[in-house]
């Protein structure tokens, strides 16, 4: 037996390193590879390592040698011999107690680090300290880890243990496994991170995505960032600027950063934009600015200028200090724009004859969001409708304050558009309804609380979109019994008696009566359709931020949201 | 049906066929060719054999012994007609998933408990992938959440880490203090 265990551990050994070396996932096992900042220091403790090592690998064998009789001393061929000194993988025969059969020690390198790499992250560093072999092998384990987030030391089935984890726990796993990650994601840690976390990410050359929502970052934390990790593509700074002026920090990082492609600076409150935005990158193609309401009007024209490729946009409640002329010059020279999210603005008066027309300039617009945003009047309707031929998804719920019957009905005129909500808009009726449905290209309609489409229109719209599978009626309270039977007969006419493949069918068609003036209780007596009493919550933005460094209450707001209510509301 | 092959050798009749394989402690164990075939390994032999492979003097296995072997075969009469193992990397955090096992792999696993390791290497020589992959999950599943000290004392290990390293793992570890 014994005989046995030392011929398999050398041959091994020689198999594990050619594996290890033709494994291209794992790069040369040299230790100038491992840690290239720290490369002196880390040179000197494998050369003092592998003296002792080798000392004591003697030892072990002699006193084995003596004690057994039979066993030979594993020789070591030249090549071997080589590699040690050069300070490459310890091989088994060194570091395994051979003379101990039943230890886990006679697995070859290979597959104790495919076991290492199974771990969790907390689990491998903390074997760390098992013995000296695991000690080095652990640290070949990390080469598949390209991701770091909650979840990587989070283990779901262990829902118990819960890591405390701070700045240094984070430049522990960094320093490990730093040259192998791509994503950082640092959100959900939010609570005991602070900017100091920045300075770990040293050697993290590879990272090109990092969410740092809700860290409080200072200037120099970020330039530090932007240093360390300059090929960065995406960035997510949500709730990152709060106490202080961020203009410099950010400067340096929209300066070196010149690849990103995604920034998300959303949530703000403080952000200027005033020097910082002029180095927006050319390359940036999706910028959020939710909520970053004291941005300045040069810090649009600079997005303007120095980002043409701009794909998707979000301007989400940022109305205190944009003019619409601002805004207009804004969106005539964004032509490449394919989504923008551009809702809640609760201006309380809306400056005479200033419409956003120029809306209708961009022509590659798929998806539009304006919901409650008192800027829309029925000239910006009729430019979108002129101007956006490949317009697919568009909300403009609650838009009450400038649109009549006729930039309603002008939405008839967008050749692809698939989904429309249109709910609390007051003026809605079956006129505006039977123009949008002319081209029958609708696949997904709501029109929660428009109580003066009837049932002839709801008919209209069944007739003419032959795609149709969502139709939300919620609070319609003229809609009653007979567009449900219309429903049915349309049904029976578009599947006859076929039945759904399953119940995700795209095909089910969908539909929402929550209050409508639907009043039979009825179960759906075509398996073609599902029908929903809940409608989708009755959508009141949320303004009071709860997270525990974000919480500036804005009274002034919530005001404007009550007073724009006031008719919509049951009060 | 069977296990498929690179170069064709592969036939249902073939497969049915016996072959004697002679681990190192000079045991005779005969196996059906499409059983010993879920071993890459011995796919290899018999294929680099091909026809002037003498199904009665068998194949040798300098490497494994008896009654590992006889575990290995018991995996491998289960799985002779399983699939490829896929290694899945989990969407979110992009590391390899962990596999879940039938009934059969976690009874087998409970009843050889105490050979995992043995079970490891020997499917690491006879590259049986399965085996490998649910072994080395189940090691880590042993490992997983335990203290350094419990650590070594299932698998009896030595602590040989000096002073000297203690000292910097305590430095450079935060995760856990020593």
């Amino acid at each position: 037996m014994k005989l046995r265990s030392s011929k398999t551990v050398a041959i091994n050994s020689n198999e594990t390193k050619r594996e290890l070396m033709n494994n291209e996932n794992l790069t040369a096992p040299s230790t100038a590879n491992v840690y290239p900042v720290r490369r002196s220091t880390r040179q000197r403790n494998v050369v003092n390592y592998n003296i002792e090592a080798a000392i004591s690998s003697q030892m072990g064998f002699q006193s084995t040698a003596i004690k057994g009789g039979k066993r030979k001393l594993v020789d070591l061929n030249p090549t071997e011999k080589r590699m040690k000194i050069n300070g490459s993988l310890p091989s088994s025969s060194v570091l395994a107690k051979t003379n101990d059969i039943n230890s886990i020690h006679v697995l070859p390198d290979n597959v104790m680090i495919m076991i290492f790499e199974k771990l969790h992250i907390p689990d491998r560093i903390k074997i760390e300290r098992v013995c000296r072999r695991w000690r080095i092998l652990s640290k070949f384990s990390w080469s598949r880890t390209e991701y770091f987030g909650y979840d990587s030391i989070n283990d779901p089935s262990n829902a118990v243990r819960q890591y405390n984890v701070g700045n240094s726990q984070i430049g522990d796993i960094i320093r490990r496994a730093g040259r192998f990650l791509k994503w950082v994601d640092l959100s959900r840690f939010r609570e005991t991170l602070s900017h100091d976390v920045c300075r770990y990410f040293v050697n993290t050359l590879q990272l090109h995505t990092v969410d740092l929502t809700g860290i409080h970052l200072t200037n120099s934390a970020l330039s530090k960032l932007a240093h360390y990790c300059p090929n960065l593509k995406s960035a997510i700074f949500t709730r990152c600027f709060q106490n202080t002026s961020m203009e410099r920090g950010l400067s340096d990082f929209l300066t070196i950063a010149n690849q990103l492609e995604r920034l998300d600076l959303s949530e703000n409150e403080n952000l200027r934009g005033i020097t910082s935005f002029s180095k927006l990158p050319f390359s940036l193609k999706h910028l959020n600015l939710e909520n970053c309401y004291r941005l300045d009007s040069k810090a649009y024209s600079n997005i303007h200028d120095r980002c043409p490729n701009l794909e998707m946009l979000n301007l989400h409640r940022v109305y205190d200090l944009v003019s619409v002329e601002a805004l207009n010059s804004l969106f005539k020279k964004l032509i490449n724009l394919e989504t923008l999210k551009f809702g809640e603005h609760f201006v309380p008066t809306v400056p005479n004859g200033a419409d956003l027309v120029s809306l209708g300039k961009l022509r590659k617009l798929k998806n539009l969001d304006l919901h409650d945003n008192n800027l829309i009047t029925d000239q910006a309707l009729i430019a979108i409708s002129r101007g956006c031929p490949n317009l697919e998804v568009m909300d403009i719920s609650g838009c009450n304050r400038g649109i009549s019957e006729d930039g309603l009905r002008s939405l008839g005129n967008l050749p692809s558009l698939k989904t429309l909500n249109v709910s609390c808009i007051r003026n809605f009726n079956d006129t505006c309804l039977k123009d949008i449905c002319r081209r029958g290209t609708l696949k997904e309609f709501k029109m929660q609380r428009c109580s003066q489409v009837s049932n002839e229109g709801v008919q209209f719209t069944l007739m003419n979109c032959n795609a149709l599978v969502k139709l939300d009626v919620s609070m319609c309270s003229s809609i009653t019994d007979a567009s449900v039977q219309s429903i049915y007969e349309m049904l029976e006419k578009r599947h006859g008696k076929t039945i759904p493949i399953n119940e995700n069918d795209e095909n089910i068609f969908q539909l929402s009566i929550k209050n409508s003036g639907i009043t039979t209780p009825f179960e759906s007596k075509n398996p073609w359709l599902n029908v929903y009493q809940d409608s989708d919550r009755f959508r009141v933005p949320v303004f009071i931020n709860l997270d525990r460094r974000g919480g500036v209450v804005r009274w002034e707001r919530i005001m404007h949201v009550l007073i724009h209510y006031h008719n919509i509301f049951d009060l | 049906m069977a296990t498929e092959s690179a170069n064709g050798v592969s036939s249902p009749e073939l497969n049915e066929r016996d072959v004697v394989i002679t681990t190192n402690d000079n045991r005779n164990f005969t196996v059906k060719i499409g059983v010993a075939r879920v071993s890459k390994t011995i796919n290899n032999m018999i294929q680099d054999l091909g026809e002037s492979l003498d199904l009665s003097s068998g194949i040798p296995l300098p490497n494994v012994d008896g009654p590992i072997f006889e575990k290995v075969l018991e995996w491998c009469e289960e799985h002779k007609n399983a699939p490829e193992i896929k290694v899945e990397q989990d969407p979110h955090t992009r590391e390899r998933k962990w596999f879940t096992m039938t009934e059969w792999e976690e009874e087998y696993f409970r009843k050889f408990l105490s050979h995992l390791w043995d079970l490891a290497m020997a499917a690491n020589y006879l590259e049986i992938p399965s085996l490998y992959y649910y072994t080395c999950q189940k090691l880590a599943e042993r490992i997983k959440g335990r203290t350094p000290e419990q650590i070594r004392e299932m698998f009896g290990i030595e602590d040989d880490l000096t002073e000297e390293e203690k000292a910097e793992i305590r430095r450079t570890n935060v995760w856990c203090t020593y």
